[in-house]
C-alpha cells in the first residue's frame, strides 16, 4: 500500500460530482444494490480528509440466474459507478470466497474491463484457502474441484431420468459456480463423459483477480492474525475471523451434531461415489490426459466383484433372459437407474457448505481499540467458519480450531466481544439457513428491546431468490423477524421497492417484528443504484 | 416310494452370516459368523424369484448386472446353498432372500396371515394424490443399487435398495482398509429394511409424518424386529452368554449384545446408544439408565425411535431375568455366585435358549400389536395400548408378567398415552366400544363373495388366509374392501351417533374441509384394509377376528383463521383447487377388530376426523419443523423426502 497505482491511461475519466465522500470520522457504507448478490464499499477518512477517503471495496457480483438488464447491465452500472465513487481507485479489494454471486463483476462477460482499465487497485485482500501455496488450501481447492466436476457429470447422468428435485438442487449449487467456463452451459458431449474437467466461470473470475488483478498485491489473511491497520486511516482495525484453519471445521456444515463416519471413511465414500461418475479425485485435474480412459478407469479400479461377473447392462437382456423383466415397459416404475444419483444432493450440498465456509469473515472496528463500534462482513460464513470465530470448537472427545483472542494496545479482544459491539451486520449467505448463527450471533448483536445502534443490510432478491430461482427459505423467513427486532426495523434490503424518500418499506411486516423502517429515516442517503449509511466512532 | 413321503420340504436351508461379513475375520468371533437359515419352502426361480421376493441384481453405479443365483441347482439344495462370501454376488442374493424371508414367516406367524405389499400408486404428478392403485405381487430387492453408506425401502418402487461402500477405519482391526462395506450382508440391515416394507404393507400411512412419534415409530419398529430376530439366533447368545464369568445375574452381556447390534446397524437403525455404552474408563460396557424426560425432548426420528427400542430391551431383559432366576439357583446351588471358569455347556444352552424364546415372544408380541393400532397417526403411547391389549387377547394368564414388564419399561422412558388415567394394564387395554353389531358386514362379506363365485367358495372365503394364493388373497382383499364400503354406506349412513363412534362423518353435513367423493359428493370413505387374523391363543382357542381400518382426509391449513375461513366454505366450492389448497392432509378414522363369526366389534381404535385438538396438535406439529438446508436451496428437493421418505431419513444422519 505505498505507493498509489493510477488508473491506466487509456481510461475514460472518472465522472465529476459523483465521488464518495467519507464521514469527518468513522465510516461510509455504501451497499450496491446488486440484487441477489455483494458488493460493499466503505470510504474512510485518510489523513483526516474526508475528500479523500481510503476506499475498500468487499466483494461485488450478481447471482447467475437474475434476468437481464438486472444482471450484466446493472453490474456495469454499479461497477461504473464504484468507478466514478472511488475516483477510479481502490485502496483495498476484499473476495469473500469464490461464489458468482460475489465474484461475477470481474468476469470477462460482466465487467472485468472497467476494473482493470479503470479502477487502479493497490491491494488484495483474500483468505488464506485461496493461496495455492499453503497445501491445505490447495486440497481444499482440489476437493472443490473434483466435487464440482463429479456433480456435473452426476448432472449429466440425470437426464431423462425420473426427478425428484435432487437435480434441482445439484443444479443450483453448481449455479453458484457460474456455469460452465464455455458459457454453453449444457451437459456435454454423448459420452456424458466429456467436459468433467472444463473450468466453471468462477474460477476464471477468481484466476483474473489474483493472477492478473491483484497480481503481486495480494494478501492472505489468516484467522486471529494481529488486527490490520489501513494506511493512512485512524482509529480502524479490521479482525480476521475466519476462515479457520481446521479441514473438518469447512467441510462440515454443523459441526455440533455427532460424527456418523469418521473423516477418512466419509472422503472413501465420497470417492467411490465420484468413480462412479468417471472422475478420480487423486489425479483427477491432471490436464492433460484422455478423459474418456481416465473415467473408464477410475470406474474399474471401483468396482465391487471381480470383473468376470459383470455383464454389462446394455447387454444384459441379450445375454440373459432373466434380465428382460428389468427393461419391460409395464416395469419402468420399478427401475432405479437414478436412485444412487440421489446422493449427488448430498454431496452438492457438501460442496456448497465448503465453499461458503472458505469465507473470509471479518471484523472492523472504528474507534479506540477494543471499544469501538464493529462493521460485521461474514461473508457466507455457515456454522463451522461462524463457530469458530469464539476459538476451539468441541466435537465430541475433540477439540476442533485454536484459540482466538487478539491483544490490542492493552486490551484484549474476542469474538463475543467484538459481535456485542456489533453496529453493521452485513447478513451472510442472503438470510439463509446455517449463515447467522443465533446464540453465537445475532443474540449477541444489539437489543432484544430494538433500541440499540444496530443495522442490518441484507443483499437479497426475494423475487429472484423465490420465484425465479425456487431457493425455499431464501432469506429465512424467522430470521429475517429477528433481525427486524434486533434492529428496531432497521433492515436494509436490495430489493426494498420503495423511492429514497419514501415514508414507508414496501416489504410486507412481518408478525410478531417491528415494521421495517424505510430507508429515509435512518440512513444516510439511499438510491436505486445504492444505500448509504454513516457509522461515526462512539464518543 | 409311496406318494405321502415324497411332500414338499418344510423348509430350505441356506448359508448366511450371522451378522456381517466383518466377524467373520477376527479368529474368535469366525465360528460363529456362519448360520444356516430355514426359510419356509416354496418353489422358486433363479434371482431368486419366488411368492413374495424377486431379486433382480442391477448396480447402476457401475453400470452392470449380476447373475442370479439358482438355489434350485442340485449342488446347492445338497450344501445348504452357497458358502458365505464377500467376494460372490450370488451369495448376496442368497442371503439377502434368507434373511427377508425369515422375516417376512416372523411376521405371518404373529399376524395369523399372509403378509401382502403395499400396492402400487399412480400419482397425479402435481398433488402427489393417489389415482390408481393395484396389486403388488413381489417386492423386489436391489442387492447393489447404491455406493453410500444407505439401504431403504422405497415406497414408490416396493423395492428394497441396498448400497455398498468402501470402509476406512481409524482402527483397521475389523473391516480391511480399503476393502467394501455390502449392506446386504448384513442380517440386521436387511431384516430391519424388510420391515419397513411389511410395515408400509399393512399400515402405509404410518410413513406420514403428522406427529413427532411416525416416522419415529417405523425407525423403532423396524428396528425391534431386527432386534429381536437378531436375539432368536442362538449361535450368537450361546458364544455372548458363555463369555460370562461372576455374577450371571448381571444382564450387561445381553445389553452389550444389543449395543453390538446398534452399532452394526449404525446408520440404518434407531437404537446406537440408547441401551447403554462403554465406559471409556472401565472399557466395561454398563446400562444406560431410562430418562423419563427424554422423551418429551427428543424430536429426531431416530433418537425418538431408539427411545422405544430401549424400552422394549429393557422388557425383554426383566423377563429373561425372571425365566432364568430358577436356573441361577440351581447353577450357583442357591449361592448366586459362580464357580471359577468357564460355564458349564449346558447351562449356557439352557440360558441361551430362555433368552432366544424370550426374543421370539417379544418379537412375535411387538408384532401382534400391529393390528391392534389405529390405521394413521400413530404414537408410542397408542402402541403400548396395542400391545397389551393384543397380549390379553391372546395370552389371558400373564404368568411371566410380559405386559407388567412392557409397562414399566415404557413408564420408566416417560412414554405413556394421552388418555388414560392409571398404566394398570386393566386400563391400558383398548376399552370395549357399545357398538352395534357388524354382523350384516361379516354375512355380507360371504354372500357377496357368493353372488359372484362358485359356492365352493365359501370354504375358499372362510380358509383363505391359510390355503389360498397370496395373488388371490390380494384380489379377495380388494373384494373385500368393496363391499365393506358399500355395506357401511347403505347401513351406516343416516345414523350419525353410530358414525361419529368410528371416528368418521359420512354425512352431507360433515366438514366441508372433509375430502368429498366425486361420484356422490358426499365425504370419501376409504376402506383401508379388510383382512382377517387367526391365531392360536394360550388355552387352546383360535381368535378369527377381521380386521377393518377405516380413513378419511380433510384440508389442515397453518393459518388457524384460514382453517375458520375453510371450515365456512360450501364443500363443492371451486376455491379449494384454487386459493384453499390446503397446507398438510389431517386424516381421521378407525381400525375395527370384529368378531367374524359373531360380528360383535371387539375393539374399535379411534382417531376422530372431527377432533378440532388433534388438528390443532397436528397443526403446530408442521408448522414447528425446522427448514433444512436442503429446503433453502429447492423446496422440491425437500419434497424428495415425501416420495423415499426412508432414503432421506437414512442419508440426512
Amino acid at each position: 500500500m505505498r505507493t498509489r497505482t493510477p488508473a491506466k491511461k487509456t481510461a475514460k475519466k472518472p465522472a465529476a460530482g459523483k465521488r464518495m465522500t467519507a464521514p469527518r470520522s468513522g465510516v461510509k457504507i455504501r451497499m450496491y444494490r446488486t440484487g441477489l448478490g455483494d458488493c460493499f464499499l466503505l470510504a474512510f477518512p485518510k489523513d483526516g480528509n474526508p475528500r479523500d477517503p481510503f476506499y475498500l471495496l468487499i466483494d461485488c457480483g450478481v447471482y447467475a440466474g437474475t434476468p437481464e438488464p438486472d444482471n450484466r447491465t446493472r453490474i456495469r452500472r454499479i461497477v461504473e459507478d464504484v468507478r466514478d465513487a472511488t475516483g477510479g481507485h481502490l485502496d483495498v479489494l476484499v473476495i469473500t470466497h469464490e461464489h458468482w454471486d460475489h465474484v461475477s463483476a470481474f468476469h470477462a462477460t460482466q465487467a472485468q474491463e472497467i476494473f482493470g482499465k479503470e479502477i487502479g487497485l493497490d491491494a488484495l485482500w483474500m483468505a488464506w484457502t485461496e493461496n495455492r501455496r499453503i497445501p491445505l488450501a490447495r486440497d481444499l481447492q482440489d476437493g472443490r474441484k473434483a466435487a464440482r466436476a463429479a456433480l456435473r457429470q452426476a448432472l449429466n447422468r440425470m437426464q431423462g431420468l425420473a426427478d425428484s428435485g435432487t437435480r434441482e438442487l445439484v443444479g443450483k449449487v453448481l449455479d453458484f459456480f457460474g456455469g460452465e467456463a464455455d458459457g454453453s452451459g449444457a451437459p456435454s458431449g454423448g459420452l456424458g463423459l466429456l467436459g468433467a474437467k472444463k473450468s466453471v466461470k468462477t474460477e476464471e473470475a477468481m484466476d483474473w483477480i489474483q493472477e492478473s488483478y491483484g497480481r503481486g498485491k495480494t494478501r492472505y489473511l489468516r484467522p486471529g492474525e494481529e488486527p490490520l491497520a489501513l494506511e493512512g486511516v485512524e482509529d480502524v482495525r479490521v479482525y480476521v475471523l475466519g476462515p479457520p484453519e481446521d479441514p473438518d471445521l469447512i467441510k462440515r456444515s454443523d459441526p455440533t451434531g455427532d460424527e456418523v463416519y469418521p473423516k477418512a471413511m466419509a472422503a472413501a465414500i465420497e470417492a467411490s461415489f465420484f468413480a462412479a461418475c468417471g472422475i478420480m479425485p487423486s489425479h483427477a485435474l491432471g490436464p492433460d490426459q484422455d478423459e474418456a480412459n481416465e473415467a473408464k478407469e477410475a470406474l474399474r479400479v471401483s468396482l465391487p466383484f471381480d470383473e468376470t461377473y459383470q455383464i454389462e447392462r446394455d447387454r444384459a437382456a441379450e445375454a440373459d433372459p432373466f434380465f428382460q423383466q428389468y427393461f419391460e415397459k409395464t416395469e419402468t416404475w420399478r427401475q432405479i437407474d437414478g436412485d444412487w444419483l440421489e446422493a449427488a444432493g448430498e454431496f452438492a450440498l457438501q460442496l456448497d457448505n465448503a465453499t461458503n465456509n472458505t469465507s473470509l469473515a471479518l471484523a472492523i472496528e472504528i474507534g479506540q481499540p477494543g471499544r469501538g463500534k464493529v462493521l460485521l462482513f461474514p461473508g457466507d460464513a455457515q456454522v463451522g467458519n461462524w463457530r469458530s470465530w469464539f476459538g476451539k470448537v468441541k466435537l465430541g472427545k475433540r477439540e476442533l480450531g485454536r484459540e482466538m483472542v487478539w491483544t490490542v494496545g492493552e486490551r484484549k479482544v474476542t469474538a463475543e466481544d467484538l459481535l456485542r459491539r456489533t453496529v453493521l451486520y452485513k447478513v451472510g449467505h442472503h438470510g439463509s439457513h446455517n449463515a447467522t448463527l443465533r446464540q453465537q450471533g445475532l443474540e449477541l448483536m444489539g437489543r432484544s428491546d430494538g433500541t440499540g445502534e444496530l443495522v442490518a443490510f441484507l443483499p437479497v432478491d426475494e423475487h429472484v431468490a423465490r420465484d425465479l430461482a425456487h431457493y425455499g427459505e431464501m432469506p429465512l423467513r424467522s430470521l429475517v423477524k429477528d433481525l427486524a427486532i434486533r434492529t428496531g426495523g432497521r433492515v436494509v434490503r436490495n430489493d426494498d421497492g420503495a423511492k429514497p424518500k419514501d415514508k414507508q418499506s414496501t416489504l410486507a411486516p412481518i408478525e410478531g417484528a417491528p415494521p421495517l423502517r424505510p430507508a429515509s429515516e435512518f440512513l444516510d442517503k439511499a438510491t436505486d443504484l445504492w444505500f448509504e449509511h454513516i457509522v461515526a466512532p462512539p464518543r | 416310494m409311496s406318494d405321502n413321503e415324497m411332500r414338499t420340504p418344510p423348509c430350505r436351508r441356506l448359508r448366511a452370516y450371522t451378522f456381517d461379513p466383518s466377524l467373520a475375520t477376527q479368529l474368535e468371533t469366525s465360528l460363529i459368523n456362519q448360520t444356516v437359515l430355514h426359510v419356509p419352502w416354496e418353489p422358486l426361480e433363479k434371482g431368486p424369484v419366488g411368492d413374495y421376493l424377486e431379486v433382480i441384481d442391477y448396480d447402476p453405479p457401475s453400470g452392470c448386472f449380476y447373475a442370479p443365483v439358482d438355489l434350485n441347482e442340485a449342488y446347492l439344495l445338497a450344501q445348504d446353498g452357497l458358502a458365505p462370501s464377500e467376494g460372490n454376488p450370488k451369495f448376496h442374493q442368497q442371503m439377502v432372500y434368507g434373511v427377508a424371508m425369515t422375516t417376512i414367516q416372523n411376521f405371518e406367524r404373529a399376524l395369523g396371515r399372509k403378509a401382502l405389499w403395499a400396492p402400487t400408486f399412480e400419482r397425479d404428478p402435481k398433488t402427489r394424490e393417489v389415482t390408481k392403485s393395484g396389486p403388488v405381487h413381489r417386492l423386489r430387492i436391489y442387492p447393489h443399487a447404491l455406493r453410500e453408506a444407505n439401504a431403504f425401502y422405497s415406497p414408490d418402487k416396493k423395492a428394497l435398495l441396498f448400497g455398498y461402500f468402501p470402509s476406512v477405519l481409524a482402527n483397521p482391526g475389523e473391516n480391511l482398509p480399503g476393502g467394501l462395506v455390502f449392506t446386504c450382508l448384513s442380517h440386521d440391515v436387511i431384516a430391519h429394511e424388510t420391515t419397513h416394507a411389511l410395515l408400509d404393507g399393512l399400515h402405509r400411512y404410518f410413513a406420514e409424518s403428522s406427529n413427532p412419534d411416525v416416522l419415529a415409530f417405523h425407525e423403532a419398529f423396524a428396528d425391534i424386529v431386527a432386534l429381536f430376530q437378531h436375539f432368536t439366533q442362538p449361535e450368537a447368545l450361546r458364544h455372548q452368554i458363555a463369555k460370562t464369568r461372576g455374577d450371571l445375574a448381571s444382564q450387561n452381556l445381553l445389553g452389550e449384545l444389543a449395543h453390538q447390534f446398534g452399532q452394526a446397524i449404525g446408520n440404518h437403525g434407531a437404537l446406537r446408544d440408547a441401551i447403554g455404552h462403554v465406559n471409556p474408563e472401565t472399557g466395561k460396557w454398563e446400562s444406560q439408565a431410562a430418562d423419563p424426560e427424554l422423551y418429551s425432548a427428543t424430536t429426531e426420528p431416530h433418537d425418538r425411535g431408539a427411545i422405544l427400542v430401549a424400552a422394549m430391551f429393557d422388557a425383554f431383559l426383566s423377563i429373561y431375568k425372571a425365566r432364568i432366576a430358577d436356573l441361577l439357583r440351581i447353577a450357583t446351588g442357591g449361592s448366586g455366585v459362580l464357580p471359577e471358569g468357564n460355564l458349564h455347556p449346558d447351562l449356557v444352552n439352557r440360558l441361551a435358549g430362555e433368552a432366544t424364546k424370550t426374543a421370539g415372544h417379544i418379537l412375535r408380541m411387538a408384532i401382534r400389536a400391529l393390528d391392534y393400532c389405529p390405521p394413521i397417526d400413530i404414537t408410542f403411547g397408542e402402541y403400548l395400548r396395542a400391545l397389551v391389549t393384543a397380549d390379553s387377547d391372546l395370552v389371558p394368564d400373564d404368568r411371566w408378567g410380559y405386559r407388567i414388564a412392557v409397562i414399566e419399561a415404557f413408564r420408566r422412558r416417560g412414554i405413556y398415552p394421552r388418555d388414560v388415567r392409571t398404566l394398570a394394564a386393566d386400563a391400558l387395554r383398548w376399552q370395549r366400544h357399545p357398538l352395534p353389531s357388524f354382523y350384516g358386514l361379516v354375512h355380507g362379506l360371504l354372500e357377496g363373495m357368493l353372488n359372484e363365485e362358485s359356492r365352493a367358495q365359501r370354504r375358499l372365503t372362510l380358509e383363505w388366509q391359510s390355503t389360498a394364493r397370496r395373488e388371490e388373497i390380494g384380489r379377495l382383499n380388494e373384494e373385500y374392501k368393496k363391499i365393506t364400503w358399500k355395506w357401511i354406506k347403505d347401513n351406516l349412513v343416516g345414523n350419525p351417533a353410530m358414525i361419529g363412534k368410528l371416528g368418521i362423518d359420512l354425512e352431507a353435513t360433515a366438514r366441508p374441509t372433509i375430502f368429498r367423493s366425486k361420484f356422490d359428493k358426499l365425504p370419501a370413505l376409504e376402506v383401508h384394509s379388510v383382512r382377517t387374523a387367526r391365531r392360536p391363543t394360550q388355552d387352546g382357542r383360535t381368535l378369527l377376528d377381521l380386521v377393518v381400518e377405516l380413513v378419511q382426509r380433510r384440508r389442515g391449513y397453518l393459518d388457524p383463521d384460514r382453517q375458520a375461513e375453510a371450515e365456512k366454505l360450501p364443500a363443492d366450492s371451486p376455491r379449494w383447487w384454487t386459493d384453499f389448497q390446503p397446507d398438510f392432509r389431517f386424516r381421521g378414522g378407525c381400525t375395527l377388530l370384529i368378531d367374524s363369526e359373531s360380528g360383535d366389534v371387539r375393539y374399535c381404535i379411534l382417531k376422530n376426523i372431527t377432533s378440532e385438538t388433534r388438528l390443532a396438535r397436528q397443526r403446530e406439529f408442521a408448522s414447528a419443523r425446522s427448514p433444512s438446508l436442503r429446503a433453502t436451496y429447492s423446496p422440491s428437493a425437500a419434497g424428495a423426502q415425501s416420495r423415499e421418505p426412508f432414503a432421506m431419513l437414512h442419508r440426512s444422519r
